[in-house]
């Protein structure tokens, strides 16, 4: 059965399901192979010709770029970035539960509605045995024929 | 992927049990779950004992007792009943059920009383209040007919009106009550 209106909501709801497993599993992966955010001290060299015993400092390496420019976060960020994206998850995991259920209530609102509407043309139809009420019965018709098409199409066939 | 779809189902079978499934309606349950903050605990001590009617009239409706199917549905209608939308829904719904079962009865006048304090309970376009004009509109239409057969044919015809009227009208209020309930759904994706 197609089911547009849950799908979409399902969807999401198992896109955030493995996400949030993927950002649970993951996290011990991704710091044990994660390379060392700030490199060791480098041993101190001779200046080239001076012959003295004077050391200087190597050149200092241009500062690592900002963790909102690298994806290689530092040791102390990983665990707090880590938690905002379970958080975002749980969020959006929530927004996605939220929608499932109100596609699938809608659905079943327009079925139980569709089906009332069924009876009542029925009845209606069979009671017209004149001009006006031959005219109300076709309209009837019209419109749970277009409601009937408006449900399929939004939620498949009713149960 | 297989664990998304396991969770899908768990919390859908879980919501599917929190209400009696009946067909294409769901007898004693309001028209949405209560959904975010907590609901009244009343209110939801009602719901349960109204689940729990329905489910007896169903027992005795099943056996064909449909005598017996009524006394569990009148119960749930004197019950002291909480204010709240769910409640009015799930009041409406019995003296809904309770008129159909009155028809079967071939009551025509219980069932008429029974719809007509159900109305009270719903206003505007809800499939509750669509499903008790249709209701009306049949009861009317078994009152023309039984004056037809008894030969008060202006009063069988008046009836027949009525029966017209009220079925136009739940058509018009449950097509009105779909296009609502997709729209809502579609603002939400």
């Amino acid at each position: 059965m197609s089911h547009p209106l849950a799908a979409n909501a399902i969807a999401g709801w198992t896109l955030m399901v493995v996400s949030l497993v993927a950002a649970s599993g993951c996290g011990g992966a991704q710091q044990a192979g994660a390379p060392p955010s700030s490199p060791g001290p480098t041993p101190a060299t001779e200046a080239p010709g001076a012959g003295s015993s004077v050391t200087t400092l190597p050149e200092q390496p241009p500062p690592p770029p900002s963790p909102s420019v690298t994806s290689s976060p530092t040791q102390t960020d990983q665990p707090v970035e880590r938690e905002t994206q379970r958080r975002a998850a749980v969020a959006e995991l929530d927004r996605a539960q939220r929608e499932l259920d109100a596609a699938g209530g809608a659905c079943d609102s327009a079925c139980r509605a569709l089906a009332s509407m069924e009876r009542a043309t029925s009845h209606l139809c069979s009671l017209a045995d004149e001009a006006d009420d031959r005219r109300r019965c076709d309209d009837a018709r019209q419109r749970l024929t277009s409601a009937q098409s408006r449900v399929r199409s939004a939620c498949g066939a009713c149960r | 992927m297989r664990l998304g779809w396991l969770l899908v189902m768990v919390a859908c079978s879980l919501g599917a049990g929190a209400c009696r499934g009946e067909g294409t309606t769901t007898a004693g349950c309001p028209s949405a779950q209560p959904a975010g903050p907590a609901i009244d605990e009343a209110v939801m001590a009602f719901l349960s004992a109204a689940r729990a009617l329905h489910h007896e009239a169903d027992i005795r409706e099943r056996a064909g007792d449909v005598e017996g199917a009524i006394a569990p549905l009148e119960k749930l209608v004197a019950m002291p009943a909480p204010r709240a939308v769910e409640v009015q829904e799930v009041l409406a719904d019995a003296h809904a059920r309770l008129a159909e079962l009155r028809l079967e009865r071939g009551d025509v006048d219980g069932a008429t009383r029974d719809v007509e304090t159900g109305l009270l309970a719903v206003q505007g376009p809800t499939y509750f209040r669509g499903h008790l004009l249709e209701v009306q509109g049949r009861i009317e239409e078994a009152r023309a007919n039984a004056l037809a057969d008894a030969g008060r044919r202006e009063e069988a015809s008046r009836a027949k009106t009525r029966a017209v009227s009220l079925l136009d009208e739940a058509v018009h209020v449950q097509e009105q009550v779909i296009e609502h309930a997709l729209a809502d759904a579609g603002e939400t994706r």
